[in-house]
């Protein structure tokens, strides 16, 4: 980062902060505070959904994703569209004339107070992991790519949220995520294009996508069928759009985000622009990490792209570890080389019009192939040296790449658009969980009949405690180690039971409180059971849970409808 | 310790359900963007989505270099 580049990224943040404080005055009410007074236009909504779901580790491990293992991961989104259409039309009406701030205040009134005390706490525990890990990922990166304080990075970031969520509410949320999102799209239409300006002179954009292709990355759609192939048309349509019905028709994060809609149709309109949007945006993210894969053909990548392990395993003394680990650096020079050879005759015969293009992209398939055993073997080495750890540098890559490549002043701005993606997602988080923690318990279950100074009062504190517990959770997320991915499992293992809750009280009208709760209960054991007992693509648990929950709630609604009346 | 409700046999709100139907009602004027109806805006984003994967296998195939 040279001094322009911190230029960039200092006064983005202060626009970002100002912004938000001018944006969120005279939140006084609960109301104004928490739904902004239902005063939010589509467009302002649309790119604040957009915003609190593209995360840091979105913006960064996704074109990782690329380059590792092509475009497939955009079949992910194939349902997204499918559940905007749900809840545009059945969700978002209820929600609306049920009056309610949070989606949980709807299940009372649908069911009871138990069933909304069980979905709010699963909310609780489930967006309080995953505010932690979303201020702590992308610091572990950050300070590891630009050598920056791990703490000083989770201070600013939390720090930067808190001070406009926490007097602003909902409309400085919204409407700094709303900034947010145009950083985010100017970050990666920035990147894309800074990507393609950096492939050799002699290489074309169309070259660039044919030696994608050859390598086997431009793999953006599969009709196979295999439940354990995580990726593919089937699995991002039926189990991408069960995740994302549970994500924005269950989770506050994204239900307050439309709750504060002047009109039922403005609320649909911006969820309809999510759907129109999303998929070809992370097409174009895929596409840039693809980019930075063929620019890597004529370029020497890293063997390993985090530096910090890198340089621990350079750094272990002479002896069998040490020249395990040479030769695993020279077979991965030879086969990079090997790689850009050949590289360059595959993109000569397609000048030229002549030899086998099968058979060249054959052969540099192969050598890609002898590219990643390199790789690997020198990954099997630091693992022993770090007591069997996994590793895993895929969020490093495009860092690695752009601050080793990208000129004076882009750098600041991905790093800023990097820090706008992780702050929307932390800001709408915060605002969610405060919301709920206000709404659902404190209001419902403490205190009844307060004034609405004394609610709002409450609903700050709340978003300054779990900022301070995100942070916390960053502070020591280090300590966490392999439990970190053991959290961002747990993180999936909710949402399809919530989901069943939530289709039991659109769509069944028989279903009574206590068979919804129990159908709760039984769901999630079910999607335990399969996560532990089968190995099928996480994308499929939500089918399960929420399949589970709707037939449990079901049959004891009418098992109880058959049971003899006493007199 | 919290009080939690127990409302047993609680079914369907005859309020919220015929709710529904005058949100529903209402939103007839409140018309979507670009069409007339919410309906022809779904089947709009229906058609889109067919016409991505379609585009997306479409690329899939041009750069596949199968023998």
């Amino acid at each position: 980062m040279r001094f322009l580049d911190w230029i960039i990224l200092v006064l983005s943040l202060v626009f970002i902060v100002g912004y938000g404080l001018y944006k969120g005055r005279g939140s006084g009410t609960i109301q104004s505070y928490l739904l902004a007074d239902k005063s939010m236009p589509w467009w302002a909504m649309g790119l604040s959904i957009m915003a609190t779901q593209a995360s840091a580790i979105t913006f960064i491990g996704t074109t990782g994703q690329a380059y590792v293992d092509g475009m497939r991961f955009v079949q992910f989104y194939f349902g997204l569209p499918l559940a905007m259409i749900i809840i545009s039309a059945i969700v978002v009406p209820y929600f609306h004339k049920a009056r309610v701030v949070t989606a949980y205040e709807f299940l009372e009134q649908r069911f009871d107070a138990k069933t909304r005390l069980a979905a709010s706490i699963i909310f609780l525990i489930q967006r309080g992991l995953g505010v932690g890990l979303a201020l702590y990922a992308p610091a572990v990166v950050l300070s590891v790519i630009l050598g920056w304080s791990e703490r000083v990075t989770v201070v600013i970031m939390a720090g930067v949220v808190v001070s406009y969520a926490v007097p602003g509410g909902i409309k400085a949320v919204t409407w700094t995520d709303v900034q947010q999102m145009l950083l985010i799209f100017l970050g990666i239409a920035g990147a894309f294009a800074t990507a393609v300006w950096l492939l050799p002179s002699e290489v074309s954009f169309g070259d660039a996508l044919y030696l994608a292709g050859a390598s086997g990355r431009l793999n953006a759609v599969d009709f196979s069928l295999d439940p354990n192939n995580r990726y593919t048309v089937w699995s991002g349509l039926i189990g991408g759009m069960f995740l994302m019905l549970s994500y924005f028709g269950c989770d506050q994060s994204q239900v307050q985000r439309y709750l504060t809609g002047k009109s039922v149709g403005h609320s649909r309109t911006s969820l309809i622009f999510n759907a129109i949007v999303k998929v070809p945006l992370q097409f174009f993210i895929l596409l840039t990490g693809t980019m930075v894969f063929v620019f890597y053909q004529f370029e020497k990548p890293p063997m390993l792209f985090n530096k910090t392990a890198a340089a621990r395993i350079e750094a272990v003394e002479p002896g069998p570890v040490s020249q395990q680990y040479q030769e695993a650096r020279q077979k991965y020079d030879q086969a990079l080389e090997t790689r850009t050879t050949l590289a360059h005759r595959l993109l000569e015969e397609r000048r030229n019009g002549n030899g086998d293009p099968a058979a060249a992209a054959s052969d540099l398939r192969a050598a890609n192939r002898a590219v990643e055993d390199a790789r690997r073997q020198g990954i099997e080495v630091l693992r022993q040296t770090n007591g069997g750890r996994d590793y895993d540098d895929t969020n490093y890559i495009f860092l690695t790449f752009v601050t080793t490549y990208f000129p004076v002043g882009a750098v600041g701005l991905i790093i800023a658009a990097i820090f706008a993606a992780a702050m929307s997602t932390i800001s709408a988080e915060l605002n969610s969980l405060a919301t709920t923690s206000m709404i659902d318990i404190y209001r419902r279950h403490l205190r009844r009949d307060a004034t609405d100074r004394h609610y709002v009062l409450v609903a700050k504190t709340a978003t300054v405690f779990w900022g301070a517990y995100a942070a916390a959770f960053a502070f020591f997320g280090g300590r966490l180690g392999s439990l970190i991915e053991a959290i961002n499992i747990v993180g999936s293992l909710f949402y399809g039971s919530l989901l069943g809750v939530f289709v039991l009280a659109f769509g069944f009208p028989s279903v009574t409180g206590t068979a919804a709760f129990v159908g709760l209960i039984v769901g999630e054991i079910a999607i335990l059971l399969t996560s532990q007992l089968t190995g099928i693509s996480f994308l499929w648990y939500n089918v399960v849970g929420c399949v589970v929950v709707v037939v449990t709630g079901l049959l004891l609604s009418r098992m109880r409808r058959s049971e003899p009346r006493l007199p | 310790m919290p009080v939690l409700l127990q409302r047993p046999g609680r079914c369907y709100p005859v309020e919220l359900a015929r709710g529904g139907h005058i949100a529903m009602a209402k939103l007839d004027g409140d018309k979507p963007p670009f069409f007339d109806t919410w309906p022809r805006l779904y089947a709009f984003v229906a058609a889109w989505l067919v016409f991505l994967i379609v585009l997306f296998y479409a690329f899939t195939r041009a750069y596949q270099f199968l023998p």
